[in-house]
């Protein structure tokens, strides 16, 4: 495996120089620290995530935003040690703090210590679950499967006993043990999938585009569950979405990521009552409103940045109206906002101190 | 709603797949799928209609019927007024002149193979070549190409031709997937999902367009979507179904704001709302009935087929499936609720205005 040699003391590692750590009420379960990724192996790899820090609080639900090729998906493989070649991990650290206080850098553990650790500390809930589930195993094998896998001394019945009040947990009747996994609709499968994700209680549950497969009746029902079930056994949520409005709704903070960058963190309601990064408030421009009054909107010109030939400096810059001669040659760092507001991060030169000499766009001033 | 012809209209549109047991020829299958049952639609010249419904509402199906691309079980197809009868390769080619599709996913609709140039200058070639006498080529056809590419914002068109669709991100792909739809000067376009598959910051981008394609040259466009925001946002008029058959019909800023269907409140209260403090969206959800699921459409029970989810039902919603009720000027909704029946169910009228989901428990 590929990572950085990272000394693992508990507990006494403290900000490194570099990247400014937003100050929280913090009771950290998952910290990830400078993490970078490449793509391919070659003399020109692909850097898709370049130092991406992130802080994931107890019992919180983080919104992870962003559009296709962002990297959010990429971040959440990556900080679980999940990423295929040729995504590789050239630097950074995870930082795991255990129910007994016990902290670990998921990077550096050995294999059989990762293998542990995951599902019963970390679950993921992968995009598109719906075809994730073996169609030709019925839904109770996969469960008891993945029970057993982790408890080896448990009996065959417990585990049974057990993925049936799994399922009851997430909405569906236990009899449903013995369907095939075509015999469920596509929201059914979804909740199985919660279901499997919560059978070692884990501290943190990863969802990656949970939902996008889905209705939104349906995708309503099944993430008022999951914040349910949060409450009720009490660990904490990323959840991975392009769709920022349904952020706003259900998630505790937002980070915004664009080309392999957090261009901001803030509270859900912050960020859409005042958004503070240039792009975040386009994101946001470009879902039509189902309520209030109908606004003309342009969505954003422009494409995504190719990652392989990312401009120098800031990779918004080029579809930024905003962007000034420093944009295309140096790259922001997350920083404070010009208003210097508590919990909040924004990597954009327009709030850069002496910097710029007008006042900030109205966009982002409010 | 206007009084002129429509373009395209669809009555009584029907289609229903076989599911399993043996074909015999001539006679109805044993088992049918209903996925589109007695759908009314109409499109006006210069107007876009939106279609929303959930995944397997029959959506597409729809779309897929008015191409041509599939035979339809039952009802009729009516272009101008006219029957259109699409059988045989002359009558089909003569029919999606008028009336072009746009697919969901431009990474699959267009040839990887072969260039820009290439794909448009098949359309043009196919459906100008009678109008014009002979084959489009030289500075004519050029001119054709930078006026397509120009028509879809792709300018300078002369950095677009030689592309390869590779070479081409989403959001452009799906341009030139409009730019073929508009060689043949359509009168129609139906687009199946246009923007469902692109980056969220350009999906505008392509509505405006179509909207643009709308104004400008007076292109009737159905616009198939499941998210009815971006339909209250781009399209003229809305169609909401649900499982193969209209629940709602009307101009998309009373059927957003007013829903008059149990399914549509249920679908426009379950909608991300950043603006719902207080979360009635999600309460008003909760108060339906969670563990709702469309029926089967294999054996679609009798009655309503919202009933078994509609907190409002009674048994005459179960017995007796309801028509497309008139229930304002332009608005239709398929509810009991708004008949004057003695037996009808109590629905509740919704409140101007008011947030969403607030009248849930009326």
């Amino acid at each position: 495996m590929s990572q950085t040699d990272t000394s693992t003391q508990d507990g006494t590692t403290t900000t490194e120089a570099g990247t400014p750590v937003a100050p929280e009420s913090s009771d950290p379960v998952l910290e990830i620290r400078n993490l970078s990724v490449d793509y391919g192996f070659g003399d020109d790899p692909t850097h898709v995530l370049r130092e991406v820090s992130l802080t994931l609080n107890r019992g919180e639900v983080l919104g992870l935003a962003g559009e296709s090729g962002c990297g959010k998906s990429t971040l959440a493989y990556a900080a679980t040690r999940l990423l295929s070649p040729p995504g590789l991990i050239t630097g950074g650290e995870v930082w795991l703090t255990g129910r007994d206080g016990q902290r670990a850098d998921l990077l550096s553990l050995s294999d059989a210590e990762l293998r542990a650790a995951r599902w019963r500390d970390i679950a993921i809930v992968f995009q598109g679950a719906m075809s994730s589930l073996n169609p030709v195993f019925r839904v109770e094998r996969q469960l008891i499967d993945g029970i057993l896998a982790h408890r080896p001394g448990m009996r065959r019945a417990e585990a049974r006993e057990r993925a049936a009040e799994l399922l009851r947990l997430v909405g569906i009747s236990a009899d449903r043990l013995r369907s095939y996994p075509h015999q469920l609709s596509g929201g059914m499968r979804q909740r199985v999938m919660i279901a499997m994700a919560l059978a070692l209680e884990p501290q943190v549950l990863i969802m990656d585009e949970p939902t996008t497969a889905l209705d939104v009746v349906m995708q309503r029902q099944i993430l008022e569950q999951v914040m349910e079930l949060r409450e009720r056994l009490g660990f904490s949520v990323v959840l991975i979405t392009h769709d920022v409005s349904l952020l706003v709704e259900v998630a505790d903070r937002i980070a915004v990521m664009y080309a392999g960058e957090i261009v901001e963190t803030a509270v859900a309601r912050d960020v859409y009552a005042k958004p503070r990064h240039p792009y975040s408030a386009g994101l946001l421009g470009s879902f039509p409103p189902l309520h209030g009054p109908r606004r003309e909107l342009t969505g954003i010109p422009g494409a995504p940045p190719d990652l392989s030939k990312r401009p120098p400096g800031c990779p918004f810059a080029p579809r930024c109206a905003h962007a000034m001669d420093v944009c295309r040659t140096e790259l922001p760092v997350l920083g404070r906002t010009a208003q210097s507001e508590e919990g909040r991060l924004v990597a954009c030169h327009l709030h850069t101190s002496g910097l710029v000499n007008g006042e900030l766009p109205d966009l982002l001033a409010r | 709603m206007s009084q002129s012809t429509p373009v395209l209209a669809a009555h009584g549109l029907t289609k229903h797949f076989r599911a399993g047991g043996r074909r015999i020829a001539g006679r109805p299958p044993a088992r049918a799928i209903h996925a589109v049952d007695g759908v009314d639609l109409e499109l006006h010249r210069g107007q876009v209609l939106a279609v929303v419904g959930e995944s397997g509402s029959g959506k597409s199906t729809v779309a897929r019927l008015l191409a041509g691309l599939i035979p339809i079980t039952d009802g009729q197809v009516l272009l101008d007024g006219a029957e259109a009868r699409v059988r045989g390769r002359r009558a089909f080619r003569a029919y999606v002149r008028r009336v072009q599709m746009i697919f969901q996913d431009p990474f699959a609709s267009i040839n990887p193979v072969h260039p820009v140039r290439y794909t448009l200058t098949r359309a043009l070639r196919l459906h100008r070549h009678q109008s014009t006498g002979g084959k489009l080529r030289g500075a004519e056809l050029e001119a054709a190409l930078t006026e397509l590419l120009e028509r879809v914002h792709l300018t300078p068109a002369e950095r677009y031709v030689d592309k390869y669709p590779h070479e081409l991100s989403g959001g452009q792909r799906q341009r030139i997937a409009i730019a073929r739809a508009l060689a043949a000067e359509p009168e129609v376009l139906l687009a199946d999902e246009p923007v469902s598959m692109l980056d969220v910051s350009i999906r505008l981008g392509i509505l405006n367009l179509l909207a643009d394609l709308r104004d400008r040259l007076g292109i009737a466009v159905l616009y198939i979507t499941h998210d009815i925001a971006s339909a209250r946002y781009f399209a003229d008029r809305t169609t909401v179904l649900y499982a193969g058959q209209v629940m709602e019909t009307g101009d998309s800023e009373s059927v957003t704001q007013e829903p008059l269907h149990p399914y549509t409140r249920l679908l426009v209260a379950s909608a991300p709302d950043p603006d719902d403090l207080a979360g009635a969206g999600a309460a008003a959800v909760r108060d339906q009935g969670t563990g709702g699921e469309p029926p089967s459409l294999v054996d679609p029970p009798p009655g309503c087929r919202f009933a078994p989810r509609c907190p409002y039902a009674t048994d005459l919603c179960r017995r007796e499936t309801p028509a497309l009720l008139e229930v304002a000027p332009g608005r239709a909704a398929a509810c009991w609720g708004y008949s004057e029946r003695e037996d009808r169910p109590e629905v509740g009228r919704v409140s101007t205005s008011s947030a969403s989901g607030g009248e849930a428990g009326a």
